[in-house]
C-alpha cells in the first residue's frame, strides 16, 4: 500500500512552523535548549490557551498547520507519540503532592498530565471522532505511532491520519536525566560531531504529519514502510532492512546519532555492517538535540531532502560525503535506536 | 482474507488474587475484592481500593527477583500477569530469537510508584537515581518483556484508562499486517498516590464501595493489577503448537471530543467504538450475549455509556449488562485486559459476573444490570468497553470457537 506525508509541520529550537532550518539552521553550542514558540493566537483562542500547557498549545500549532499543508480539515484518525506525555504538569503536581501534602492538589495539573492528553486535546480542537491512540516507547515513541498509522491504513479502517510526535523537557526533568549521564556538560557542535564522550544535547519536539493513502499535489514523501524492532542482533538487523528494502541500497542513511559516544558506535557499526560504510549518513540532533521523540525531525528531514531532490551541507555527518549522493535521490533509510534496546527503520521513497 | 485471530492463553492478576483460577472463584462467591488500604503509603486510607493482596517483598520473592535488582510496581503485577499467560499458551520455549512475537503493553503510571515515593531523592541526592530510568512508560514495558524472554518488536500505549483495549486492538491490527506471528497484548497498572490523588482532586472517588449502573453511585474505586492475552493467527498455531480457545472478532476505537475527563451526555465516543468493533467483526447487535460495561461506578459515565448502548441496540434487547469494577475495582490502564480476561472466562464457563451492589435503577435508562449469574441464552460473544480521559474509547468482542 501506498502512503504518502502529505503536510508537515514542526516547532523545535529552530524557527518555529518553517522550513528555514532546511537549508540554514541555526547551530546552537548548548547542553539544553528550550524550543522557540509560535504565535499561537492563530490557531487557539486566547481564553482555550491560558488552560494549556505549552505543549499542548505546540501540538495544536503544529497539527493545524500540517493540516493545511496537506488541505485536509479533517483526519480519519489521531495518532500521538510521545515519550514523557505532558511532563511539565505531571511534575508540578508530583512537587505540589510531595511539598505541600495531599490536601490543596489542583485537578487541572492532573487533568493535563497524561500523555494521552496531547491527542485528546487536538481532536477536542478539531471534533474529530475518529481513531486516537498514543503510543509512548521511548525512542519509538514517533515511529510507533507511524507504524500504527499505516497498518490502520492497511487494514482500511482509516485513509487518512494525522501523526504527532511532542515531547517537552522542563529544567526539573533535565536535571534528573543530568544525572544520569544523559546530557554532554560541554555540548558543542565539534562535541557532538566527535562524539567522543557521553551525552547529547538536549531539545524538545513538537512534529506533526498528515498521511495519507493517495498521492497528492502536496506529498512530500512515499513511506514505503516501518519496522519496530527489540533488542536485534546484527542476523536480525540485516534481515530486517533487507525486507524493508526490498535489497535496495538507500541513497542515504539517516542517523539517530545524538552525539553520545556510545550511541555513536551503534550508529558506526549498523552503517558498517550493513552497508559497508558507503551510504553517506546523515544526522538531524545537533540541530534539533535529542527527546525520545527527535526522530520525527530526522523522517521530517528525509521527506525534505526528498522532496527537494538535496541534502544540504548541515545534515551530512561527514562533509565529504556529498560528492557520494546520487543526483536523483529516490530513497532514504532512516535508522534509530534507544540505548541498544529498541530500534525503529523507516523506509523513505520520493514521490 | 481478514485473517482469523485466535486467543491461546491468558493471565491475570487484580485485588481477587494471583492468577484465573482464584479470581473466577472469587467473583462465583460474588466476593468483592474492594476493601482497606494496606499498600498505598497516603494521607487517604479512608478510601475503599482492590489492592493485590501482596505487598512489594512478597512479589518480589513471588517472581525471585535478586535483592539488587530495582522493581517498580506496576513491572512486578505485569510480570506476574504475562508469565501464566505465556505458560497457559505454550509460548514460554519460543520467547527467543527468530521467533516473530510482538509485545504490546498498557501503562500510564509506569514507574510513577517508586518516583513518587523518591521524588524527594531524585531532587536532593543521588541514593534513589535507578529509578529515574524506571520512571517511563516504555520502560516498566522492558522490564516486564525481558522477564519473559525475547520479543521480536515491542510497544507501549498510553491512553489512560483504554491502554490495555487498544494494547489488543493494536497487536491484532499487526497481525493482520504480518508485522509478527504472534501478539502478547495487556496492560498492567498500579495504584499510585498520584493518580488516587488526582481521581480524588476531580471528586469521582466514592468513599464507600463503588455501585456501578446503581441509583445511588458516587463514583469509583480504584484498582490495580495486570492482565495479558496472547493472540495468533492460524498458521501460527501450528508453527508454535498454539491451542485456539477462543477467536478475537474485532475492536473498535473512537474519541469522544467531548471533555478531558468527562463523558458527552450521549456517549458519542462510546457509540461509535462499539459500532465500529461489530463492523469490524462482521455481527449484530443482536449476536453479542454479554457486555462487560466500562461501569466505573461515576454518575457521569454510566449514564452516558448505558445511553450509548441503547442506542447502539435500538429496538434489539439489550443482552444482560455488567461492570465488574465493583469487583477489582477501577484498574485503570490494566482493565481493558482484565476485563478481557474476564470476558474470556465468561465465554468458557457461560456464566455472567453479577453487577454487585446493584438495588435500583439509574433514572433515564431503560435496563437493569445483571444481577443473576445465569445467561437467558447461549453467550456466543462478548462486548467488552474501555473507556479512558481524553474520550479515548475502545470496544473489543471475544467470541467462542
Amino acid at each position: 500500500m501506498d502512503i504518502y506525508i502529505s503536510g508537515a509541520s514542526q516547532i523545535s529550537m529552530q524557527e518555529p512552523l518553517s522550513t528555514g532550518w532546511f537549508t540554514q539552521p541555526v547551530l546552537y553550542d548548548a547542553s539544553y535548549r528550550r524550543s522557540v514558540e509560535a504565535d499561537y493566537r492563530q490557531f487557539i483562542a486566547p481564553m482555550a490557551a491560558r488552560r494549556m500547557g505549552r505543549l499542548l498549545k505546540r501540538a495544536i500549532a503544529v497539527s493545524s498547520d500540517a493540516l493545511r499543508q496537506a488541505g485536509l480539515d479533517m483526519p480519519d484518525a489521531i495518532i500521538t507519540g510521545t515519550g514523557l506525555g505532558c511532563i511539565e504538569n505531571t511534575e508540578n503536581f508530583l512537587s505540589a503532592m510531595t511539598f505541600q501534602g495531599e490536601e490543596l492538589l489542583q485537578p487541572t495539573q492532573f487533568i493535563h498530565s497524561t500523555h494521552n492528553t496531547i491527542g485528546a486535546q487536538v481532536a477536542l480542537h478539531l471534533h474529530c471522532h475518529g481513531y486516537n491512540s498514543t503510543f509512548t516507547h521511548t525512542g519509538i515513541s514517533f515511529e510507533s505511532a507511524l507504524a500504527d498509522a499505516c497498518c490502520q491504513m492497511q487494514t482500511g479502517r482509516i485513509a487518512t491520519a494525522l501523526v504527532g510526535g511532542h515531547d517537552e523537557m522542563t529544567p526539573g526533568y533535565f536535571r534528573l536525566l543530568e544525572k544520569t549521564g544523559y546530557w554532554k556538560p560541554d555540548a558543542t557542535q565539534a562535541r557532538l560531531r566527535l562524539a567522543d564522550t557521553p551525552g547529547a544535547m538536549a531539545g524538545e519536539t513538537s512534529v506533526a504529519m498528515v498521511l495519507r493513502n493517495v498521492c497528492s499535489d502536496t506529498a512530500m514523501a512515499r513511506i514505503a514502510g516501518v519496522s519496530l524492532l527489540c533488542k536485534p542482533d546484527d542476523r536480525r538487523l540485516t534481515e530486517a532492512v533487507e525486507e524493508l528494502t526490498q535489497g535496495t541500497i538507500p541513497d542515504a542513511l539517516m542517523t539517530g546519532r545524538s552525539g553520545d559516544c556510545a550511541d555513536a558506535r551503534i550508529y558506526r557499526h549498523i552503517s558498517q555492517m550493513l552497508y559497508r560504510d558507503r551510504v553517506p549518513a546523515l544526522w538531524y540532533k545537533h540541530v534539533f538535540g535529542e527527546s525520545y521523540t527527535a526522530s520525527a525531525f530526522g523522517i521530517l528531514t528525509a521527506a525534505l531532502c526528498l522532496q527537494r531532490q538535496t541534502v544540504p551541507a548541515p545534515w551530512l555527518l561527514r562533509p565529504e560525503d556529498v560528492g557520494r549522493l546520487p543526483q536523483a535521490l529516490q530513497n532514504i533509510l532512516c535508522i534509530t535506536q534507544f540505548q541498544n534496546k529498541v530500534y525503529a527503520l523507516t523506509f523513505l521513497k520520493s514521490c | 482474507m481478514i485473517p482469523e485471530i485466535y486467543i491461546t492463553g491468558c493471565g491475570i492478576c487484580s485485588a481477587l488474587g494471583i492468577g484465573k483460577k482464584a479470581i473466577w472463584e472469587a467473583i462465583g462467591r460474588m466476593q468483592s475484592g474492594i476493601g482497606e488500604m494496606h499498600h498505598l503509603a497516603t494521607a487517604h486510607r479512608e478510601l475503599p481500593v482492590g489492592e493485590v493482596p501482596l505487598d512489594e517483598a512478597s512479589l518480589r520473592q513471588r517472581l525471585n527477583i535478586p535483592p539488587d535488582e530495582v522493581s517498580t510496581r506496576t513491572e512486578l503485577l505485569g510480570r506476574l500477569a504475562l508469565l501464566e499467560a505465556v505458560e497457559e499458551s505454550g509460548l514460554e520455549p519460543w520467547l527467543q530469537r527468530d521467533n516473530r512475537i510482538a509485545l504490546v503493553s498498557g501503562t500510564t503510571v509506569g514507574g510513577m510508584d517508586k518516583s513518587e515515593m523518591y521524588f524527594r531523592d531524585f531532587l536532593e541526592n543521588d541514593t534513589r537515581n535507578a529509578y529515574i530510568a524506571t520512571h517511563d512508560c516504555g520502560a516498566c514495558t522492558e522490564m516486564i518483556a525481558a522477564a519473559a524472554g525475547h520479543f521480536d518488536r515491542i510497544t507501549t500505549i498510553s491512553t489512560a484508562c483504554s491502554s490495555a483495549a487498544n494494547a489488543i486492538l493494536t497487536g491484532s491490527a499487526w497481525l493482520r499486517t504480518g508485522q509478527c506471528e504472534v501478539a502478547v497484548v495487556g496492560g498492567s497498572e498500579c495504584i499510585t498516590k498520584f493518580h488516587l490523588n488526582g481521581f480524588r482532586t476531580l471528586m469521582i472517588l466514592d468513599e464507600k464501595p463503588c455501585r456501578p449502573f446503581d441509583a445511588s453511585r458516587a463514583g469509583l474505586n480504584l484498582g490495580e493489577g495486570a492482565a495479558y492475552l496472547v493472540l495468533a493467527t492460524g498458521p501460527a498455531l501450528e508453527k508454535y503448537g498454539m491451542k485456539p480457545l477462543f477467536r478475537l472478532s474485532g475492536c473498535g476505537n473512537a474519541c469522544d471530543a467531548f471533555h478531558q475527563t468527562a463523558s458527552s451526555p450521549n456517549g458519542e465516543g462510546a457509540y461509535r467504538a462499539m459500532r465500529e468493533a461489530l463492523r469490524e467483526s462482521g455481527l449484530q447487535p443482536a449476536d453479542i450475549g454479554y457486555i462487560n460495561a466500562h461501569g466505573t461506578g461515576t454518575p457521569n459515565n454510566d449514564l452516558s455509556e448505558g445511553l450509548a448502548i441503547e442506542r447502539l441496540f435500538g429496538a434489539v434487547p439489550i443482552p444482560p449488562v455488567s461492570s465488574t469494577k465493583a469487583f477489582t475495582g477501577h484498574t485503570t490502564s490494566a482493565s481493558g485486559s482484565i476485563e478481557a480476561v474476564l470476558s474470556l472466562m465468561v465465554l468458557e464457563h457461560q456464566q455472567i459476573p453479577v453487577n454487585l451492589r446493584y438495588t435500583r435503577r439509574t433514572e433515564g435508562l431503560s435496563f437493569d444490570a445483571a444481577t443473576s449469574p445465569q445467561p437467558p441464552a447461549e453467550i456466543r460473544h462478548v462486548l467488552s468497553n474501555s473507556f479512558g480521559f481524553g474520550g479515548n474509547d475502545t470496544s473489543c468482542i471475544f467470541s467462542k470457537l
